[in-house]
């Protein structure tokens, strides 16, 4: 703690320190990060645990397409598909380059905040929207094929894994595209000045781990046979 | 707050790569990715190796985005440690229940020719049919 107020200009402690003096900048906290950062980190390491459990359910039921209880009834529906005998890779490779690419847009946004380009960080954020929603589309195509070929999610277990795994994602993009939005929303009102930059590299930081957990969800349920 | 170092103060004021270095990441990315999406054609008695390269590809890819993209490389330690703690209790936890599940006899996979966790319960099998009693002979005495 010493050693972080060592590096302040402000020592809070002075009673004759005069708060308003520094207008809004980020008082040293005890970490020395900010608390928002903070907080988004450990939010992003709960969600590894969410993540990791939903990879493994998918890995334990992949390959036992069984029967299960309907949930409309007590009828039993059961099929022998399995969602990888449905995969369209080529077409599922170029969402996963577009999902990748989103996250360059991104840091090029946190970047053009730090400098004060609040245009061209605007531009950026637009555009890894765009990307975002791109992804999203693709996705809901697949869902869509899926559901034609005869693969629910009651289908069998296999089925309800795949499309709860790959469906969470989906909902953490399109909250992303909300998150950039609003981001961009907020810029245009002036509430996001250069000495509020943080806040776009917090949801940069989001956009980030919803990226790299598609890394894991493309080579692990889409790639690896 | 003993925990709370020099390095992690220090590490706050961060330096952000430049622009470049971003676009140079990416395309190592786009390459990564590239090379992962060839090995759906490759053939399939490489399935082994395939898978290995695969993983080793996965981490890659993960690290730099976290490292560079992320900027878990020039941020403050304390956010590195924060992150990792997550992944490594991830990862074990999850090793851990995956593991059980295979290695653990009665854990309900179909190893064995059972019935997994996700099949319909096996009926009980049915009582041997009951046989009927041999027919009582009585001595009568009248022979």
């Amino acid at each position: 703690m010493t050693d972080t107020l060592e590096n302040t200009s402000h020592d809070i402690e002075d009673p004759n320190f005069d708060i308003e003096s520094v207008g809004h900048t980020h008082l040293p906290t005890n970490t020395g990060v900010s608390n928002e950062k903070l907080g988004m980190w450990v939010f992003l390491g709960s969600e590894c645990l969410m993540f990791g459990g939903l990879i493994s359910t998918y890995l334990l039921y992949k390959n036992r397409p069984g029967a299960i209880e309907s949930i409309r009834g007590r009828d039993i529906v059961s099929s022998s598909l399995r969602p990888s005998d449905l995969f369209d890779i080529p077409f599922t490779s170029v969402t996963s380059f577009v999902l990748l690419a989103s996250s360059l847009t991104m840091v090029l946004a946190v970047n053009a905040a730090a400098r004060n380009d609040m245009q061209r960080m605007r531009i950026w954020l637009g555009s890894t929207a765009a990307l975002g929603s791109l992804f999203i589309g693709g996705q809901v195509y697949e869902f869509t094929t899926f559901h034609r070929e005869g693969l629910g999610f009651t289908t069998n277990v296999a089925s309800s894994a795949f499309f709860t795994l790959t469906g969470f994602h989906g909902v953490h993009v399109t909250i992303g595209i909300l998150m950039l939005l609003v981001t961009i929303a907020m810029s245009i009102r002036g509430r996001i000045p250069h000495s509020r930059a943080e806040a776009v590299e917090i949801v940069g930081l989001y956009w980030h781990f919803v990226d790299v957990v598609w890394i894991l969800i493309f080579t692990i349920v889409y790639l690896i046979k | 707050m003993a925990a709370i170092t020099a390095t992690d103060a220090h590490g706050a004021h961060d330096e952000h790569p430049s622009d470049v270095v971003y676009w140079k990441v990416f395309g190592v990315l786009l390459a990564l990715t590239a090379l992962e999406v060839s090995t759906y054609w490759w053939p399939e008695d490489w399935h082994k190796v395939t898978a290995v390269l695969l993983i080793i590809m996965m981490v890659i890819k993960f690290a730099t985005v976290a490292l560079y993209f992320m900027h878990l490389k020039s941020d403050a330690a304390i956010l590195k440690r924060v992150f990792i703690a997550g992944m490594v209790l991830a990862v074990g936890v999850y090793v851990a229940v995956l593991g059980a599940m295979v290695f653990f006899k009665d854990s309900g996979t179909a190893i064995q020719g059972g019935t997994g966790f996700n099949d319909p319960p096996r009926e009980k099998p049915l009582p041997p049919p009951a046989t009927d009693p041999p027919p009582i002979i009585r001595d009568t005495g009248h022979h």
